[in-house]
Parts: structure tokens; C-alpha cells; sequence
């Protein structure tokens, strides 16, 4: 029989609680009685949210927990919206859809931490605020966790990050024996514990021990993979040579395809255009790619950063140095999606190293 | 929660046409906007787009703003076909605007070309308030021809004042005018200007904002005493979309009006 008596307290942010698998089929049952829920489930090698295979879960209620992130930013797309409609005027339907839905996602991990961290940052932290992504993040519960494996192109620890989540989520699980350890990271996490409390138990300092030595773990495997990649002062390697000739040998395989861009959790740069549509004028916001001439191309005749060796040059400077100068911390999560996602077969790592080595030998 | 994607629709009180290719806007946005000299509006086109525009009018009548707008694309284009009465959106002010209070007691160069002499009309207008505390004001403008010139019809006000003197030039011999011909650049060469004590503001191509910069540079002013009005595509205004950046900076939040000093290093500015 389990202890209740500290069912009334406040479930502390830190908190730690543990859940048997037997429990969790009844747990998500319970969430999705409540809120729309997304969990991601394995597909050849790769982790994806797909909703029909929700749709079938939620029937069945299965879990799956994925050992390493998804396949796409689905934390990203959930905020901000790869086409959101923003504005409509002289139009009968004036509403615009707010994104009142409550619901949650399991299956982040640390490196989709590090982009809702950007986002915020851009969207919510500065002088305006989009009141899309601000009612998209309240009414989202996230439930991250732990990486048990790495992926070839992870390399979240040479851009100071731990494949285990530290910060920016309401809970965090963490497979250990028998089950799974929850840590609570914000007041309505905790209150999710509270709200079913009769399905976990406190967490002994067992559990604990053999999360962090499996933390260790794989962090160690994660370091050692990218030993030869690994490069210091991002920033200043990039700000002393913004003229090189090797930015020309980097980018010579890219095809714009701006996959890298797509696939991005800290990507984030967008275009706002007006159209008609039925009868009135819409107003849209929708991801974009700054590896598109178009991109910052103006009427008049003039494009700005013409060559794609340039556009190539201000995406790396764009993420490990100004956006450190605007706002402190860098954006990249060191996730490697763009590594895997890119046609002409580059990566950020060697890019970065190619970079380092060429300002030494000059 | 403001909706910080949609602008404020006002009708448009008057079209007034500037010049074959140039048309100010009239409108009066109730409450009035206020904004600083140098700050920017997102003019909408409805149904076609929005690009960003710098105020022509005075900071200190807010209650009529002028909007000068050259047509050279798709908005522009479409503000273009605007009639008095018809809707237009408006979002803003965004931008720094020109720092006002570092110009007062100096004497200040003005240099503008084409339709760049709209947003430094709004300056013109807003040192023009407070003249007693300018040194001096020194208006070099030029265009390519004499039917191109905008603000004609204020040139003659504008030089009653004891502080400011105005030169105009068109590029290239015109039937009709006997005024200078030549680049603005040429006005450049022999400046009766206390360098010590002075700024320079240019707005216009980019093509003519390099030279004027050179120009300028060479006749003794420094990286810090110049001001230039840069244009870059903008999307949101806010600097959140990522495109109108230089550098480490938005042009949209840190400008348009940026300090040379500041982007005289940046790769690809200026051609």
C-alpha cells in the first residue's frame, strides 16, 4: 500500500517520482481522456510523431519511449507553426484560429530543450510577443527525457549541452529498472504527479544512482564520437575570417535545398505575406529559408548576399555568433538533423573544424 | 493579446504626385502615430503585401503623416494604384530613428539622392522645429534628371532659414535647366563645412550611399560622424524573421539609419 500522506503538498519542482511500465498504459489512458496527446513511435531506425499511428495508439493505449530524439523538430513545429494564418481583414470569416487546445507531447529530448529555449527567446522574451506561439506554449504540457542512445550526428555536448534534459520542461522521464523516474520541472508538471499520484511512488536513491551513471554514460560515448570535431570559441572562429576562401570549399556540395532550415530545432526565420482569399485578405506567417536567394532579394533590383557561399556564411554566423552577441547563448542543439537531412552531404562539425584549422594556419 | 502581425487600417485622405515614378500618401491615423525621425512604418497594400516606408511628415504633427513612396515593384506598384478614400494598413513605428539630440549644436550635412530625400525630410522638418539649437544645416541633393527632384515646391521655405543653405544637381544635362548638373558626389568636393564640429546623414541608393561615404571619408570626416540610411527586404519589422540583418545587427531594430562606424567592416554592405 503506498504512503499518501503527502498526497495534499505541492508536488516541489526537483521532485522526483517513480512509475512501473505496468503503470504506464493506465497513465496515458488517463492523459488522453483529458488533452490531446503526441508521442513519438519508431519507423525504420528513426523516431516520428505520425498522427494516424496516435490515432491508434491512443485506441490501443501503448507507449513507446524513444532512446533518441525524432527525426523532425516537432516541438518546434508545434509552437511555431510552419504556416500559421495571422490576419484577416475586409473578410466575413475575421476570426483567426487561437490555439485554445490543450495538449501534451512526450519524446523531447535536451537538444529540442535548447530550441524552445531560441524560440522563446525570439518569440515570447522580447520587445513583441507572438500571441500564437505564447498560446501554443501555454496550453503545451511537455513531457521530455532522458537520451539512452546516440544518434551518428548527436553532438550536443560540444555545444554545451547533456543528452539528458536540465531545464525548459514541466516533466522528464528517465527509463531506470522496472520503470521510469519522473522529475518534475515546473508547478503544472508537478501537478500532472499530484493529479495521479495513486500510480507512482517516491523515487529511491537507487533509482537516482542509476540514472546519473547512465547519464555518464552516454555522455561519455557522445564526447568521444565527436573528439575530432570538437572546436572551442565558436564565435571568434567565425568572426576572424568572414572572407576566407574556405567558406567557398565548405558549401561547395550544397543545393540550397534548405533542408537543414526545415528540419532545424532552432531555426526560426519566417516570412509574413498578404494574399486575397475568399472574398477578403489574408495575412500569413510561414517558415523560411535564408539559404534562398529570394530570401532577402528587394524590388529595385538588388540582392543582398547574391552568392550562395554568402547566404551559406550568414546561416553559421547567424547561430554561433550573432545570435550569441543578441542574446547570449547559441543556437544550435547540436541535434545533427541538418547533418542527416543534407543533399550535398555537409557537416556543421566538419564545417566548424574546417573553419578552425584554416584561421590557424593563416 | 495584440496581435502584433496586424496593422491599422486607415483610409488614405490625399495622393499627391511627386514626380512620374514618386506619390506621397496622406493619412491621418486616429489616435495619431508618433514616431521619431528616422523610425519606419509597414505600409500595407490590401491583399498584395507590405514593405516599409519612413515617415516624410514632422514628428511634431503626428496627426497627418506622409508617406513617400516610390514606384519600383509589386506593393509599391499596388500602393500606387490607391485612390484617396481607399484602405491602407499601417504597422509601427519600428526602427531607432535619427538620434536628434547628438545633432543639436553641430552643423549637419545632409546629402540625399532620388526618393532618399523622404525620410531625411522628416529630419529636415524635425531640425527645422528646434533650429535655434542646429549650427548650421547643409542640403546636398540630387537626382537623375529635373522632373525626378521630389519637394520641389519646399526647397525655396526651406533655405529662408539663416542655418540652411540648399544645393541641387541632376546627373546629366537637362533642356531647361540651368541649374548643377552633376553626381551629388561632386557637391561633396568643396565643402565650406567645420568637419570638428559636424554629421553627415546620406539616404538614397545604395550605389550612391558608397560613394557619398567615400566622398565624405576623403574630404575628412570620420567612420563616426556618418549616418547612412540603408535598405534591406523587410518581412516582420520587429527584427524576429531574420532577413534585413547586417552583421549582428537588424536593420529593422538597430537602424535603418546606422552609424558607418558600426558597419564599415561588415562584409557585403554598400556593394
Amino acid at each position: 500500500m503506498h504512503d499518501f500522506a503527502y498526497l495534499n503538498e505541492q508536488i516541489k519542482v526537483g521532485k522526483m517520482h517513480f512509475l512501473k511500465f505496468a503503470n504506464m498504459p493506465q497513465l496515458i489512458a488517463r492523459l488522453f481522456s483529458v488533452s490531446t496527446v503526441y508521442i513519438p513511435y519508431p519507423h525504420d531506425d528513426k523516431q516520428y510523431f505520425m498522427s494516424s499511428w496516435m490515432e491508434k495508439r491512443a485506441e490501443e493505449e501503448s507507449f513507446s519511449f524513444n532512446p533518441f530524439r525524432t527525426a523532425l523538430p516537432f516541438l518546434k513545429a508545434l509552437f511555431s507553426q510552419p504556416k500559421c494564418l495571422v490576419a484577416q481583414y475586409f473578410s466575413d470569416s475575421a476570426a483567426v484560429e487561437t490555439f485554445e487546445r490543450r495538449q501534451i507531447i512526450f519524446g523531447v529530448k535536451a537538444c529540442d530543450l535548447l530550441g524552445k529555449k531560441v524560440l522563446d527567446a525570439v518569440f515570447l522574451k522580447g520587445e513583441y510577443v507572438d500571441p500564437f506561439y505564447k498560446r501554443l506554449s501555454e496550453n503545451t504540457l511537455i513531457i521530455s527525457g532522458d537520451c539512452t542512445e546516440a544518434l551518428q550526428s548527436c553532438f550536443c555536448t560540444m555545444v554545451g549541452l547533456q543528452p539528458y534534459p536540465e531545464e525548459e520542461f514541466d516533466l522528464n522521464m528517465a527509463p531506470v529498472n522496472g520503470g521510469y523516474l519522473f522529475e518534475s520541472g515546473s508547478e503544472r508538471g508537478g501537478q500532472i504527479i499530484n493529479d495521479h499520484l495513486d500510480l507512482f511512488t517516491e523515487a529511491t536513491e537507487k533509482h537516482l544512482k542509476e540514472r546519473d551513471q547512465q547519464r555518464l554514460k552516454l555522455k561519455e560515448i557522445i564526447v568521444r564520437q565527436n573528439q575530432h570535431f570538437t572546436t572551442e570559441s565558436r564565435q571568434q572562429i567565425i568572426e576572424r575570417n568572414l572572407n576566407a576562401q574556405i567558406w567557398n570549399d565548405v558549401s561547395q556540395t550544397c543545393v540550397e535545398c534548405s533542408g537543414c532550415n526545415y528540419v532545424c530545432p532552432t531555426c526560426y526565420c519566417f516570412l509574413l505575406y498578404d494574399q486575397k482569399h475568399n472574398g477578403g485578405n489574408e495575412r500569413v506567417k510561414v517558415w523560411d529559408s535564408c539559404f534562398h536567394a529570394g530570401y532577402a532579394r528587394m524590388a529595385g533590383g538588388i540582392t543582398p548576399r547574391l552568392y550562395l557561399v554568402d547566404r551559406f556564411k550568414n546561416h553559421y554566423f547567424h547561430k554561433f555568433n550573432s545570435f550569441v552577441t543578441n542574446y547570449g547563448f547559441e543556437a544550435c542543439a547540436g541535434c545533427g538533423r541538418c547533418i542527416e537531412s543534407c543533399m550535398g552531404g555537409i557537416d556543421k562539425r566538419e564545417v566548424l573544424k574546417s573553419v578552425e584549422r584554416y584561421v590557424e594556419l593563416k | 493579446m495584440e496581435n502584433i502581425y496586424t496593422p491599422m487600417w486607415v483610409p488614405l485622405e490625399d495622393v499627391i504626385t511627386e514626380t512620374p515614378t514618386i506619390k506621397t500618401f496622406v493619412v491621418r491615423p486616429e489616435p495619431p502615430i508618433h514616431f521619431r525621425a528616422g523610425q519606419f512604418m509597414q505600409l500595407t497594400a490590401p491583399g498584395v503585401g507590405e514593405a516599409p516606408f519612413t515617415p516624410s511628415s514632422s514628428p511634431y504633427e503626428p496627426e497627418e503623416m506622409e508617406i513617400t513612396v516610390l514606384g519600383t515593384g509589386m506593393v509599391t506598384d499596388a500602393l500606387h494604384e490607391l485612390r484617396p478614400g481607399e484602405m491602407v494598413g499601417l504597422r509601427g513605428p519600428f526602427g531607432k530613428g535619427y538620434s536628434l539630440d547628438k545633432f543639436y549644436g553641430k552643423e549637419i550635412l545632409v546629402v540625399g539622392g532620388g526618393v532618399g530625400l523622404a525620410p531625411l525630410k522628416s529630419l529636415l522638418l524635425a531640425l527645422f522645429h528646434d533650429i535655434d539649437k542646429v549650427e548650421r544645416v547643409s542640403i546636398k541633393y540630387g537626382a537623375r534628371k529635373p522632373e525626378e527632384l521630389v519637394y520641389r515646391r519646399f526647397y525655396e521655405d526651406w533655405s529662408k532659414y539663416d542655418e540652411v543653405d540648399i544645393t541641387i544637381t541632376i546627373d546629366s544635362p537637362s533642356p531647361g535647366w540651368s541649374g548643377n548638373v552633376g553626381l551629388v558626389t561632386e557637391l561633396l568636393k568643396d565643402l565650406d563645412i567645420n568637419f570638428e564640429n559636424s554629421y553627415a546623414v546620406s539616404c538614397g541608393p545604395e550605389i550612391m550611399l558608397k560613394f557619398v561615404t567615400r566622398s565624405l571619408l576623403n574630404v575628412g570626416f570620420v567612420p563616426q560622424q556618418i549616418y547612412l540610411s540603408l535598405n534591406r527586404n523587410m518581412s516582420c519589422g520587429m527584427g524576429i524573421c531574420g532577413r534585413c540583418n547586417i552583421g549582428t545587427y537588424y536593420l529593422c531594430k538597430d537602424g535603418p539609419d546606422m552609424n558607418y562606424d558600426l558597419i564599415k567592416n561588415i562584409p557585403g554592405v554598400l556593394g
